[in-house]
């Protein structure tokens, strides 16, 4: 999967890249706005992750002249100012989505994937992991053959982790997508939950599935150290 | 500002006194000119019938044997005779002797004629009586109102130096009796220029005052109090500030700077790494935390509010405690309902922060209640109650300021409780919300918060 990052700030150009990179991404780097731009319209990429103050020509600059020319690749916005203007601003120009620093990779990484994901939605209803078995639908969740008594909201932390398995889930995301809690709070709600599923889904088996990424988030994998 | 009352003051002194005394000056000369011209008038009847009459004269009466042009020149007027054919018949030795023609017929009102020599005479004619069936000689007569003028042009001349002189007192009063008037304001004025950030606790003391600069020098001392409390409240805030900022970066710097001192094991380096992250999480809700405070004390953008249902609100934030609150075995319990006007985010916000704090204080087995209330016609109630451990009179009253945190606990806050920014949070959501919050507690069995959302305003959209 090749993403285009237009990043001007060379530190987080790199730890962006690298850590792309790390995930299966193939990157290609961008400095200045006008160059972004040529390449984002000579290239074809699953994705671009736009920074939205560059020099010579601006992100939204950017973002008008290619969805002007009719380029839908899904956009990623980063910026460093947080006024609500420039993020309705930046959506109605037609960015898929927006990501004020300081942002955690984890969550770049699942916002990109969503919004490439948006595209080519996943239809599946029934997903295995390990011997982990989860009927979307039917809500039912069973382990080993054994059912689990998870509660509603406990279905749909669960069911989330394993639809994007193998990606690391800030508590942010999970509290937006779980309970629909759009502010980063102070409280320990989604680690405790996180720990009364786990109480449900790992404690009883011999592997764990759930695993913690101290600062960043937790991940559902199987054969993870 | 004197200057400009003298100024007014003056003109308008100087438009009163100056029509008063035009008026005064204009009358006095054409009463002059009325008895001038009644005085001519009488004058020249009399002269007329004098004139006439020499033939027939008492015996005795020393006029008689003088001829006409003897008794013209004895008289302090101007007189001629004029035969019905227009040959002059006798005239007045007095020169310059004004024109035949500047006279105006007999009947007419007299006119004025001005000689070479600045003399000024009032002209009048009359016809002399004569016996019947004879044409009468017309008499012209002149008079010398010359005296008159120059009354008249003492009288300018005083009027003027009157309208001068009152002008100026007027200007000096008016100076004086400013300056008395301003003397406070001087003072006002002084006072403000004393005040510094440094001195805000000065006070104006209001004892002493005019009436009508009472209420200005109150509300004065009533505008440095708040501005004095804005103050320390704003420097204890960023004394706050610089203490949370400081812990992470500090923890981060040290960390860093210690695990780079020797050689580790990997999973040292990764137990660093993720330390580090933690500190960067808690920098930037920190910095989120306080922008959105920031900006909704100064709302540019302003919020955009629907109309929202009350308790599935609530139970929308029951949900994302529930896992907590199991934990801890606590019931939170959703009753009532009604319409709430607000920002859906920023009122989920609000009660997770309440919720949050209610969660964490009451112990295990408790109860926290989220009352919604309609408040008919005005807006709506949502009420959160816990039976938890309450907080103590003396911290109620800041318990919504930044940063503040009832009891002080510095080891146990970090992880726990956050910055202190929660109810600070709250307070700027119905500031923004144009509504209340009320909180009232009782040590050892609870706290309860009110949030009163106002209905949306008539006549008004609802985005705002």
């Amino acid at each position: 999967m090749s993403v285009l990052v237009i990043e001007d700030e060379a530190k987080a150009a790199a730890f962006i890249r690298r850590g792309l990179e790390e995930n299966g991404f193939t990157v290609v780097l961008s400095a200045q706005g006008d160059e972004g731009l040529a390449l984002a319209r000579t290239e074809a990429f699953e994705a671009i992750v736009l920074d939205i103050s560059l020099p010579v020509l601006s992100g939204f600059g950017i973002l008008a002249a290619l969805r002007e020319s009719g380029n839908t690749t899904p956009i990623l916005c980063l910026t460093a100012r947080d006024a609500v203007a420039d993020r309705v601003k930046g959506l109605e120009l037609g960015a898929d989505d927006y990501l004020v620093k300081p942002f955690s990779f984890a969550e770049l990484l699942a916002r990109l994937r969503s919004v490439v994901r948006r595209r080519n939605p996943a239809t599946e209803s029934v997903l295995h992991i390990a011997d982990l078995q989860l009927d979307l639908p039917k809500l039912r969740a069973t382990r080993a053959g054994q059912r689990l008594e998870l509660t509603a909201k406990e279905f749909q932390l669960l069911a989330l982790l394993a639809r994007r398995q193998g990606e690391v889930l800030s508590r942010t995301v999970i509290a937006n997508e779980v309970w629909d809690v759009n502010f980063d709070s102070d409280t320990n709600v989604v680690e405790v939950a996180i720990r009364r599923l786990r109480k449900k889904v790992d404690e009883p088996f011999p592997t764990q599935l759930i695993h913690t990424v101290r600062g960043v988030g937790y991940v559902l994998e199987a054969g993870r150290p | 500002m004197t200057a400009r009352l003298i100024f007014l003051q003056v003109l308008a002194v100087a438009a009163l006194l100056g029509a008063a005394l035009i008026v005064l000056y204009y009358s006095i000369s054409a009463h002059l000119e009325e008895d001038n011209r009644k005085e001519l008038a009488s004058q020249s009847a009399l002269l007329a019938r004098w004139l006439a009459d020499t033939e027939t004269r008492a015996p005795g009466d020393p006029l008689i044997g003088k001829t006409r042009a003897e008794l013209i020149a004895t008289l302090p007027v101007f007189i001629r005779l004029l035969a019905a054919d227009g040959r002059l018949l006798v005239e007045s030795p007095q020169s310059p002797a004004p024109p035949r023609d500047a006279f105006p017929s007999p009947g007419q009102t007299a006119a004025g004629w001005r000689s070479p020599s600045r003399q000024r005479l009032l002209l009048s004619s009359c016809w002399l009586p004569a016996p019947p069936g004879q044409r009468a000689p017309l008499l012209q007569i002149a008079y010398d109102v010359s005296d008159d003028d120059t009354l008249l042009r003492h009288l300018r001349q005083r009027i003027g130096l009157v309208f001068a002189l009152v002008l100026v007192l007027s200007g000096i009063l008016t100076l004086l009796i400013t300056r008395g008037v301003f003397r406070p304001l001087a003072r006002l004025t002084a006072a403000a220029a004393g005040v510094h950030a440094s001195q805000l606790n000065a006070r104006i003391n209001e004892a002493g005052w005019p009436v009508e600069l009472a209420a200005l020098a109150h509300e004065f001392d009533a505008m440095l109090a708040r501005l004095d409390e804005s103050f320390r409240r704003l420097a204890r805030f960023s004394s706050d500030l610089s203490h949370e900022l400081r812990t992470p970066i500090n923890n981060l710097r040290g960390e860093a700077e210690v695990a780079l001192s020797r050689q580790r094991e990997p999973a040292e380096y990764r137990r660093v790494l993720e330390s580090g992250l933690e500190e960067c999480a808690r920098l930037g809700r920190l910095i989120d935390t306080l922008l959105f405070i920031a900006k909704a004390d100064n709302p540019a953008e302003g919020i955009r509010c629907r109309t929202l249902d009350g308790a599935a609100e609530c139970r929308a934030v029951a949900d994302f405690f529930e896992a907590m609150a199991a934990e801890r075995n606590l019931a939170i319990l959703v009753r009532g309902g009604g319409p709430v006007h607000g920002d859906p985010e920023l009122v989920r916000r609000a009660l997770a922060n309440l919720v949050d704090n209610a969660v964490r204080h009451t112990a295990i087995g408790g109860h926290i209640d989220l009352t919604v209330r309609e408040q008919s016609g005005r807006g709506t109630d949502i009420e959160v109650r816990d039976n938890g451990a309450g907080i103590n009179a003396e911290h109620l009253p800041r318990i919504f300021e930044r940063f503040y945190r009832g009891e002080k606990s510095p080891g146990q806050a970090h992880a726990t409780s956050g910055f202190g920014l929660g109810l600070a949070i709250v307070k700027s959501i119905m500031d923004l919300h144009g509504g209340t919050v009320e909180i009232a507690s009782t040590p050892g069995s609870g706290t309860t918060i009110t949030l009163f959302f106002p209905g949306p305003a008539p006549g008004k959209m609802t985005e705002m």
